[in-house]
């Protein structure tokens, strides 16, 4: 398993390179200039040019890619363009933001979506195909519009929730929770479903073998068969079902963060591409990029967790 | 489909039980909603609407957090800054500037007591007497020599106002409390650019100026404020707490003032609608009635004025090189239809450089251009356009949302023959270098104007990219600079008659006022619109009688 999880950790280097490489190619191929947002409008072509040079961007952009890279060997992302702050330091205050809305919506998704699913395997009709209905619509709706509708009627409505903005969890814990609780619903919505109808889909193709039948004929309580037998044995497609919606929760996140003005990453890497701030668009790339790694490590992990088969096999 | 339930129906009922489960999760998620408030400490809401009160101000801090929502500042260091909205917010709350300008555009004082130009010098020598007893947020005493040093590093850091200080020969400190500064050229408009309107008067302290790189996250001036860097998350949130060395603390109302970055408008309505914030101080002017709905009170001051700049003027290739033609555009758009239906309810029309009321407006000039497709056919064919010709035109989503203004132009000029091609770009960033690149013979661009600098705003349509193929006026220049050596009453009549020269030969084709927006829930008071147009409302002031106060 060691040399599983070292060889997986290897392999991922030159997968950061190669984003990092295409990061910088995307950026120095869309049209603007830095130097306009940092010197204001009024400028002549050789005045920003000059800026241009002070920030060192007019060098070949490999000698660009070169200075940031051996930067980051040395420990550092450089520093944002616009704030003089250390990429990492910005970050360092994002990430967090970011990472309790994943989470959030991943145990959400994964706690509710998993009880509906059983739920509608264990009691059919109606419930099920209420999950169905309910799944196209989360699918069809974006989720920035949810997040619009949940802040309208129950935090500007209902006053039962603020509507945007985030407290830390050192500020006030009840404070952090509440701030996170609609954008986690936002985010989570088409997790939720999604996770609801695979597991009802997993548990059917279970329920119908015959270990389930030998249990029940031996006489264990229904619920033992069903969480302990059923549910282990339909949960790798429900593994990967959750892996597969939080990598796309990363994505999510940027227009939820923008939605309840959360200081998370998604949120940075917006003003970061507008201004056209490439050392913090890198820093953001190579995190998510790193998050992407670790969330698809961890499903794998779950995987040979779940099955000894596949432990044996790796 | 397998067929039949999991469980046998015995166990069915039972597993209701398991419904309990779900409903205390339920009840747990309510409870927590409603413990504490919604509010992040900010006054609560009271929707009623009525936050404009002047009655008497208290004088010292009355209050908790005054929550406030606004944009991304550029810079929080005063000398990057620019010149946007953001250099008022979050200038205003941390540094005093040397003068500080009411809103009916009376200059009072500030960290300058008194100021005149030196009789005779053609307003190129300008004295200011500062106040005492002022100090910087980190204790230290302000003084002429740190006056001084803050002009000149302002100066130096070469930001994007460092050009109004690029005929600053010399600053010096001339006396125990006064300074005199030396133009090469003269400067009529001093005592607003060194007014809260413009950051060269920010006075910045010599700490933060001998590190200037903490300038972008925290704050060295001598405003009511500071900025807590700890509490801070670059664009997202600014906390400032109270100055404890703030040298007139009656004017400070609020403990603290907390900066939330929303720019999803319908986002920060919700958050002052809940109460969660107590003003909105930038709002598109599109969402006036949605505020009004929401029970906030709304005050939108004119601005700027939405133009189509006619850089081609100057290009002996292009249409627009002819009178007639440039003309004709003027006489084609239906100004009071823009004004209307891309306004927000309060634009006003205008076919002039400057707007009713503000310094280089003529009435005379008035509706100089009106809405006749015939006439401006006409005046195409007389310039042997009568099939009309393409026209290149750049614009940016970031000051015209949605592109509704190119798409309203597109089609006005297209009923005199006119073909726009339209490029929209989404910020600045890229659409000064490409309106730099001299593809496009006019872009969209707000003629702007704040307060009573005029010749600011000639200077500033004349930028770089607003004027690629360098058109350049002998007259322009003699009227500008015969207006500029007048004293500031006697120079209506002479700034009149360059809005005249710029409305006659039609550099420009000015469509309508844009409006700096504002709302401010009901717990606020004290919110004073300015009679004066081309202003903003600055939530602090020198003056206690000012300053906003929670309202009781």
């Amino acid at each position: 398993m060691l040399r599983y999880l070292l060889r997986r950790l290897l392999l991922s280097v030159p997968l950061l390179f190669g984003v990092s490489i295409l990061t910088f190619i995307v950026v120095a191929l869309v049209p603007g200039d830095p130097a306009v947002r940092i010197l204001g409008a009024g400028h002549t072509a050789a005045e920003y040019q000059a800026a241009d040079a002070r920030l060192g961007l007019t060098e070949p952009l490999l000698v660009q890619y070169w200075h940031w890279l051996d930067g980051v060997l040395h420990g550092s992302l450089g520093t944002s363009l616009f704030t003089i702050q250390s990429v990492s330091s910005t970050i360092a205050q994002r990430l967090p933001v970011t990472v309790w809305l994943i989470v959030g919506a991943t145990l959400v998704s994964l706690v509710a979506g998993v009880a509906l699913g059983i739920a509608s395997a264990v009691w059919r009709g109606p419930l099920g195909r209420g999950i169905d209905a309910a799944s196209w619509v989360t699918f069809a709706v974006p989720n920035f519009w949810l997040g619009l509708i949940l802040i309208e009627f129950i935090a500007v409505k209902a006053h039962l929730l603020p509507t945007s903005g985030f407290v830390p969890l050192g500020q006030s814990s009840s404070l952090w929770l509440r701030s996170l609780i609609l954008p986690v619903l936002t985010l989570a919505a088409v997790g939720v479903t999604g996770v609801a109808k695979q597991t009802r889909d997993a548990m059917d193709e279970v329920r119908s073998r015959e270990f389930v039948t030998a249990l029940r004929m031996a006489g264990l309580p229904a619920w033992t068969i069903l969480l302990r037998h059923a549910l282990r044995n339909a949960a790798i497609p429900i593994v990967t079902t959750v892996g597969l919606f939080m990598i796309a929760m990363l994505g999510g996140t940027i227009l939820v963060e923008q939605v309840f003005a959360l200081p998370g990453m998604g949120s940075l890497v917006v003003q970061a591409a507008t201004d056209r701030d490439l050392p913090v668009i890198e820093g953001v790339v190579l995190y998510f990029t790193l998050i992407v790694i670790v969330l698809n490590l961890l499903v794998d992990l779950s995987y040979a967790w779940l099955n000894p088969k596949v432990r044996v096999a790796s | 489909m397998p067929s039949g339930s999991f469980f046998p129906p015995t166990r069915a009922r039972r597993l209701g039980r398991s419904g309990s489960l779900f409903a205390v999760a339920a009840l747990a998620i309510g409870a927590l909603a409603a413990c504490g408030g919604v509010n992040n400490g900010s006054s609560s809401a009271t929707s009623s609407g009525s936050a404009a009160a002047t009655g008497s101000a208290p004088k010292g801090v009355t209050g908790g957090t005054l929550t406030v929502q606004f944009n991304s500042p550029v810079s929080l260091n005063p000398a990057l800054e620019g010149t946007s909205e953001s250099d008022i917010v979050f200038g205003a709350l941390d540094y005093d500037s040397l003068i500080y300008q009411l809103g009916d555009g009376t200059f009072v004082p500030d960290l300058a007591t008194s100021w005149s130009y030196v009789a005779g010098s053609k307003n190129e020598i300008f004295d200011l007497t500062l106040r005492g007893g002022v100090h910087f947020s980190d204790g230290s005493l302000m003084t002429p020599a740190s006056v001084v040093n803050s002009l000149e590093y302002f100066k130096k850091a070469d930001g994007p106002q460092a050009g109004y200080l690029a005929t600053l020969a010399s600053a010096t400190a001339t006396g125990a409390n006064t300074v005199r500064l030396t133009f090469a050229a003269p400067e009529p408009d001093l005592p607003f650019l060194l007014s809260q309107y413009q950051d060269i008067g920010q006075i910045i302290g010599p700490q933060g100026i001998a590190h200037s790189g903490t300038l972008t996250t925290t704050s060295d001036g001598t405003g009511p404020y500071v900025i807590d860097a700890a509490q801070s998350v670059a664009n997202s949130q600014y906390l400032l707490t109270e100055n404890p060395h703030y040298w007139n603390p009656a004017a400070i109302h609020y403990k603290q003032v907390m900066v939330k970055v929303i720019p999803d408008p319908q986002t920060a309505l919700s958050a002052a609608q809940s109460g969660q914030v107590g003003a909105l101080l930038s709002l598109p002017s599109t969402a006036q009635n949605t505020a009004k709905s929401d029970n906030l009170t709304v005050y939108a001051q004119p601005f700027s004025i939405a133009s189509l700049i006619l850089m081609g003027r100057s290009d002996p290739k292009s249409p627009l090189a002819k009178l007639p033609v440039r003309q004709a555009l003027n006489d084609a758009v239906d100004r009071k239809s823009l004004a209307t239906g891309l306004g927000g309810g309060s634009a006003v029309p205008t076919d002039e450089f400057a707007l009713p009321g503000a310094t280089g407006y003529d009435p005379a000039e008035a509706n100089t251009y009106t809405f006749d497709v015939a006439k401006a056919k006409s005046l195409l064919a007389q310039a042997g356009y009568a099939h009309g010709f393409t026209l290149p035109v750049l614009d940016t989503l970031a000051l015209d949302p949605n592109g509704d203004i190119g798409a309203a132009l597109k089609t006005e000029l297209a009923a005199i023959g006119v073909t726009v091609n339209l490029i929209e770009t989404p910020s600045p960033a890229q659409f000064i270098p490409a309106a730099l690149s001299k593809q496009y013979d006019a872009v969209i661009w707000p003629l702007s104007q704040n307060g009573t600098g005029f010749p600011y705003a000639v200077q500033f349509a004349m930028a770089p990219f607003t004027n690629v193929f360098g058109t350049t006026s002998t007259q322009l220049d003699g009227l500008l600079a015969t207006a500029g050596a007048m004293p500031s009453s006697d120079s209506a009549a002479a700034y009149a008659k360059v809005g005249d020269f710029l409305t006659d030969n039609a550099w420009f084709v000015p469509l309508f006022s844009l409006t700096a927006t504002l709302a401010v829930s009901g717990s606020v008071a004290n919110v004073q619109p300015p009679s004066l147009q081309n202003t903003t409302i600055d939530p602090v002031a020198p003056d206690a009688s000012l300053s906003w106060y929670p309202k009781q």
